[in-house]
Formats: structure tokens, sequence, C-alpha cells
């Protein structure tokens, strides 16, 4: 069963003349991992230091389990924070760090001891906590930073960027780390991140926010498949778009005829680039269009396709393995085509 | 093995640096244990000077006033040049503001000398050791400001709301946190503050008083070189280079462990 846990109720702040939230309310569940996406500037950091306590919110209410939690200083909220840069206290060793914490809520001894041997476990950096963090990499340095907030068996766990000062590579393992850690403590985490791919897979929910106000908010398999706007539609993943006019049984395009598209109105049709199908051979109701370029990328291979009426080309994106993906070359005619309800219509 | 000729002209105008700064210096050592009285002639190493230096109750005096001066003016401007540090870190950036701060620093102390005799004479005060005291504040504040300062600069804020964020009070934060971060900047501008106090003497000459109670070490000093330079002098000297040397070196090690 779920049950709300975070209620943010018309949340605005205000700094000078930026608008940075605009009347933002959203639900988080208990245990839940919640994504909060969008773009620089989109007000995501905002929102998480409104809920954190740092910044006092001009309008609205934060609720946690059932409490308005609005007015409660930060060091009284049971909320915490993992910083974008981790700020982790540079003078205490790793322990040290832990532990100060539960300090705070005046935990001593044995039990110190022990809660903070846990966390560590956790986190698997047992055997480093003598170190300085200044003598920790920057995986290292991340998974302290999740110790030391998650030791305070916190109600919500908020992340800033939690994965933004990783390479690529560690980045990859820490998603998968991080989801299990939040699957284990059973803690909502509510992530703030401007990499789609990220919230796509750690979080159950997403919010995607522009310019201060919540765009859309779903699941991710939704939110990939089915963008109610352009702009969900071009943040997340790679999207070919086409303007013409939805007619009921398909899409009309001048110049071009008609393209597969669900029922529905709309003036924009969207169609993600591994739904096109590629094909060299011509078939009835395909779109013609010539190779402008190709590029590998390992397990794909991305295809420019120059459509005659279309002023961009069409992105398809072909599995490498495809019978196709070995030999295309500039210039070869192909055929273009995709099954009618995996476009999305759009009003544009 | 190659010699490379620039590398050997830059050790050698190093070497003359040194020899140019050091050379002087070091007279001054060796004749404090030349057992003869004139500097002109060695007649064999002697302590006897720096006997003399302990038995004579003028200099203890003074030395014990330079170091009550320079203690006190040292906590007094090491506290309020931190705590003035962290308000202008924490403010907008003022170029005005910086140079205000920075003045007492730069303008020549011949005239914050004077400046400081209007001023206490204008309040009525009576001066003395207190007169002092309060003098030597109002430059090492800008200098213990300045080092703060750049320390500060270094300093990551959001350790600060991780500290709160984790439970802590402002006070908690700023005792456990954010102090220990930035005592090195703070120890390193108290020992700056100190040495600049201890060997002050202009504005220690005019800002003391007439009474004899209120002599500082520097103004022993020049006291008794009135009457020429006495080996005694090259003992006190060579005492006082031991110290600031060791002062020095403390500082050095503390700010290599800051950075």
């Amino acid at each position: 069963m779920t049950r709300s846990l975070l209620e943010i109720q018309g949340i605005t702040k205000r700094f000078g003349p930026v608008t940075a939230v605009d009347k933002l309310s959203l639900t988080v569940n208990d245990g839940e991992f919640f994504a909060i996406l969008g773009p620089s500037g989109c007000g995501k950091t905002t929102l998480l230091r409104v809920v954190a306590g740092f910044e006092t919110p001009d309008e609205g209410r934060v609720v946690l389990a059932g409490a308005d939690i609005t007015e409660l200083k930060a060091n009284r909220r049971p909320v915490n924070l993992m910083f974008q840069s981790y700020a982790l206290f540079p003078h205490m060793s790793v322990a040290g760090n832990v532990a100060y914490g539960l300090e705070m809520e005046g935990v001593r001894g044995a039990e110190l001891g022990r809660r903070v041997d846990e966390a560590l476990a956790l986190v698997r950096m047992s055997d480093y906590a003598r170190r300085k963090p200044g003598q920790l990499s920057g995986g290292q340095k991340q998974r302290v930073a999740l110790a030391r907030a998650l030791v305070k068996r916190p109600k919500v766990l908020l992340l800033d960027e939690p994965l933004g000062a990783l390479d690529r590579k560690l980045r990859e393992q820490m998603q998968i780390e991080l989801k299990k850690l939040q699957q284990d403590s059973g803690i909502a985490f509510v992530v703030v991140t401007h990499d789609q791919e990220e919230a796509l897979t750690l979080a159950d929910r997403i919010a995607l926010l522009d310019r201060g106000r919540i765009v859309q908010l779903d699941t991710p398999r939704a939110l990939y498949d089915r963008p109610a706007s352009r702009f969900a539609a071009d943040f997340i993943g790679l999207m070919n778009f086409v303007e013409g006019t939805a007619n009921g049984t398909g899409f009309t395009v001048k110049n071009i005829g008609t393209l597969p598209a669900p029922a529905g109105s709309g003036s924009l049709l969207a169609i993600r680039p591994e739904r096109v199908r590629l094909s060299d051979q011509a078939e009835s109701g395909a779109i013609a269009g010539q190779i402008e370029g190709a590029a590998f990328l390992g397990q794909d291979v991305i295809a420019h396709v120059a459509v005659p009426g279309l002023e961009r080309p069409i992105i398809a994106r072909l599995a490498a393995g495809h019978a196709l993906a070995a030999r295309l070359a500039r210039g070869q005619n192909v055929w273009l085509s995709w099954q009618a309800d995996q476009a999305v219509l759009l009003q544009d | 093995m190659r010699t490379d000729p620039i590398r050997l002209w830059l050790n050698a105008h190093l070497g003359l640096v040194y020899v140019f700064l050091y050379v002087p210096i070091l007279v001054l050592i060796v004749l404090s244990f030349n057992k003869s009285g004139l500097p002109t002639t060695w007649t064999g190493f002697s302590t006897e000077w720096y006997g003399k230096l302990a038995g004579n109750p003028k200099i203890l005096a003074a030395a014990g006033n330079s170091l009550i001066v320079a203690v006190a003016s040292t906590l007094i401007s090491t506290f309020i040049g931190t705590l003035l540090a962290m308000g202008m870190e924490e403010g907008k950036p003022n170029p005005y503001l910086d140079a205000l701060v920075a003045a007492p620093m730069i303008i020549p102390d011949i005239v914050l000398a004077i400046a400081l005799l209007s001023f206490y004479t204008l309040l009525n005060m009576s001066l003395g050791l207190q007169s002092i005291v309060l003098s030597h504040a109002v430059f090492n504040i800008a200098f213990v400001c300045t080092v703060v300062r750049t320390r500060l600069k270094n300093f990551d804020r959001s350790i600060v709301e991780a500290s709160i964020d984790l439970g802590a009070s402002e006070v908690t934060t700023f005792r456990r946190v954010t102090l220990p971060v930035i005592a090195p900047g703070v120890i390193a501008a108290a020992l700056l503050s100190f040495t600049l106090s201890i060997d002050e003497f202009i504005i220690a000459y005019f800002t003391a008083g007439a009474g004899q109670g209120s002599t500082t070490f520097p103004m022993q000093i020049y006291a008794m070189i009135r009457f020429g330079v006495t080996p005694e002098i090259n003992a006190i000297a060579t005492i006082v280079i031991g110290f600031s040397f060791l002062l020095v070196l403390l500082s050095q090690r503390l700010n290599r462990e800051a950075a």
C-alpha cells in the first residue's frame, strides 16, 4: 500500500525578480525513489533546499508524515541532505564524519560505535574508518556522505546531483548501488538531477521541471513512451519531431503524405529513433529517404535519414546486429516506417 | 656530468643574497659571545653578557611589558579580526570596505602613532600599557583579518550547512566545524600579530605615556643604545633573533599543514 510521506503544497520561492519555484505541489510516497529532473535553473535545487530547510518559501507548506514542517529549522527536521560536493568535514575521520549527526542526537558510547560501524558496513567503507576525506577517491567520498546521512535514519533522504561529480563508469556502478541501498533501507529518496538517464534508471517516479513548474509527473516508462509535451519529449532521450496535422487515422504532412500515427489530435508527431524501422527495400506506406550519415555507437548505430520535404533528417537507431547496420552508406536510398501506436501526438 | 651555466649563476646569486641578508646578523651573534666589551677585538668565548642581562631589572621589566602587550593585543586582534574576516566573506564583496580594513597596514606607523596619541588625548585617556595594547590591536586587526580571509576563501560553505543538516546548532557548528577548519589560518594570524607587536617601536613610544612603568622592550633597547652598542644589546638581539626564527618556523609549518 502506498502512503504519502512528503507533501509539497503550492510552494513558491522568489529570488528578487526571479521566481525559482512557482506554486509547485507534489507528493512523495513512503519508501519511494523519487527524482526531480530538469535543466539547470529550473528550480529543482531550490525546491530541495526548501524541503531541507535552507530556504524559506514565500508561499506554500511542506508536510512530512502528516506534520507541517514549513517553519521548522533545518537542524530539527527529520530530513537529511546529501550535498553535491559531499561536504564532508575535512578535519574529521570517516568515522568521525558519520558519528557527527548521531552525537548531535545525544547518541553516545557503545551504541554510537555500533551504529557508525553498521553505516560504514552498509556502504562498504569499514576499512576506511580512520582515513581523512582528503585521502579518499570521489566514489569513496560519496559513500561516506551517504553513510553520514543514512545513519540518522531520516524519514526522507534528499540527494543533490548525487552522481554528478563521478566519471561515467563509476556513475553506472553507483547508480545500481544507490538503488539497492534505497530498497534495502526502505527510506524514501528524493534525488535532484539534470541527467535524464540517471532519473530514468533510479527513480520509481519522476517529476520533470521547467521554469519552476512541473511539466510532467510520471513513471520513467510513461515519461519516455508517452511524453505529454514537446519539452518532455525533447528533454528525455532522443526524439524525432514532424510537424503536420492529425487526421484521426494518420498524420498528414505537407509534400509527403500520411504518416502512421495513433488516433487523436495534435500538430506535432514524435517518434523515438529506436522505434523507426529502416529498410533498403521499397515498402508500401514507408517514407523514402537517403542516408545522410551514420555513427557507430558500440551497441547500436545511429543513422540520419534525409527525407525530401522535411526540414530536419529523421534519426533512426538500429541494433548493431541489424542486417543493415554494417552496410549503411551515405547517399543510399532507404525506406522508413513505424507502428502507429509507437508514435506520440503532441499539441504544439 | 654537465653543469648548466644558468643554474650555476642563479645559485651564485642566491648565495650572495643570503650573505647580504645574514652576515650582519651573524656578526652580531658572534659578538654577543665576545669576552671583550669592544666590537673590534675578539678575546675569547664567553656567556657573561647573557648573565648580565639576566641580572638587569630594567631589561627584564621591559621584556615583561612587551610580553603583556603582545599577548593582550594578539588576543584582542585575533578575536575581532577573525570575526571581521568571517563577516566580510559572508557579505557582498565591497572593495572600498576591503581598503578601509587594510589601511592600518599601509598607513605609515608614525602617522598612526600621532593619530592614536591625539585621539587618546582627546578622550582624556590615561596612557600606559593599556593604550599600547589598544594601539597594537588597531593594526593587528587588519593583519589578522587579511590572513584569515585568505583561509576563508578556500572554505567550502556547504560543510556549514551539512553540519546544520545533521542536527547541529549554529554555535556547535562554529565550534566543531568552522573553527577547526580555519584554525591554521587563525593561529598563523595570531603568530603574525604577536611578532608584529613584540618589536613595534614607534607607536608604542608615542602612546606609552610618560611613566617609566610602561617601557617596552624595543623602547628599552633604544634607551640603552644611546650610550653605544654594548655586547649586552648584542645578547638581547641574539635572543630575539632565536625567538623570531622559532615563530617563523612554526607559522610556516602551520601554513604547510593548512595547504
